[in-house]
This record gives C-alpha cells, structure tokens and sequence, in this order.
C-alpha cells in the first residue's frame, strides 16, 4: 500500500492521488464538510 | 504542508482566485477539455482516460494532436480574442514533457485544475515556474 501523497506530489497532472481506500474516504468526507460550509 | 504559493510562487504577482474544493476526479487536461468526471493522460498502462486515436505519448506533439481532435489548432499568442477560446499547454523545462493545460476564461485570466488539488483563476503566467515548467504551446478554437 501505498503511503499518503504529500500535498506536492497532488499536484501532478499525470498521476492521480488517490490510490488506497483510506485515502478515498479521507477526500470523501472533506468534501462533504466543503460542500456543508459552501452551499 | 507547502502553500500554493510556495509551490507556485509566480502567482504572488498577480493573485489568483479559488474556484473549486480539492477533487481529484479530474486534472487539467480534461478540465481544459471541459471534463469533470475523468482524468485525461496518456499514462502507458492505460489507468486514464486517452481519447480512443490519440497515440499514449506523453509528449507536446500528442497533447496538440488531441486538442486538434476536439477543433483547436495552434496560435501565436495568448491574446484574449472574443470569439475564440484559448487553451495553454505547459511542459518541463528539462524534458519537454507535458505537465499542465489551462484555460483562458477572460480577458487576462486562465482557469487551471492543479492535479489532485483545487481549480484556480490566475494570470497565464502564474503557474510557470519549476513545477510545471513553460507555456509550450497556445491553441484556439471558435467558442460555441
């Protein structure tokens, strides 16, 4: 398993970050809190 | 964590507008082709989405070749012009590799998806610099 990308290597357009289900979980629920706090 | 400027620090300059929380559904090319559901590279194991045609290269021919494929052709400068949108391709200084695509939006502001990250609004020169290199080439095409 892969370690948690840095927030550097987020912004590489040829590689997308995510590559474990913890790390999909993480992006999912800053997005629900984003999603909360903006509409 | 590094900032945004840090890693970008051109756009200290001239600012630069968030316009999106942090997705990684999509980068810069499908973002610059109007794509928000895939991630669009011509990775060679075939993880990403490559329109069907195009060669998996990752090279500045490959990446005009596919906008040509959606009505853009190449342009001399990144002037706005009404009634044409604009699409910048950014590649590594050392390799030539391509490493980024924005989008003109407005007179003098481009719209960027940074990989993993958020969207942006910035000058077009903002996101040059060591990480994502230089504009290699600007193409156009007639907007809708």
């Amino acid at each position: 398993m892969r370690k948690a990308p840095k927030q550097n290597e987020k912004f590489a357009c040829s590689e997308n970050s995510l590559h474990t289900i913890a790390e999909m979980q993480t992006f999912i629920d800053k997005y629900v809190a984003w999603l909360k706090d903006n509409t | 964590m590094p900032t945004l400027f840090e890693l970008l620090p051109n756009l200290q300059e001239k600012g630069y507008d968030l316009t999106s929380p942090e997705t990684p559904f999509y980068n810069c090319m499908a973002w610059a082709a109007g794509d928000t559901a895939r991630w669009w590279w011509p990775d060679p194991n075939d993880q990403y989405y490559w329109p069907a045609g195009i060669p998996r290269h990752e090279t500045l021919q490959t990446f005009i070749l596919l906008l040509k494929n959606i009505g853009y052709t190449v342009c001399e400068d990144a002037k706005y012009e009404d009634a044409f949108e604009k699409v910048a391709i950014y590649v590594d200084d050392l390799t030539g590799k391509p490493t980024h695509a924005a989008r003109q939006v407005a007179y003098g502001r481009w719209t960027s998806k940074l990989g993993s990250l958020v969207d942006i609004e910035h000058d077009i020169n903002g996101v040059s610099g060591r990480r994502y290199g230089s504009i290699a080439a600007i193409m156009k095409r007639p907007k809708e």
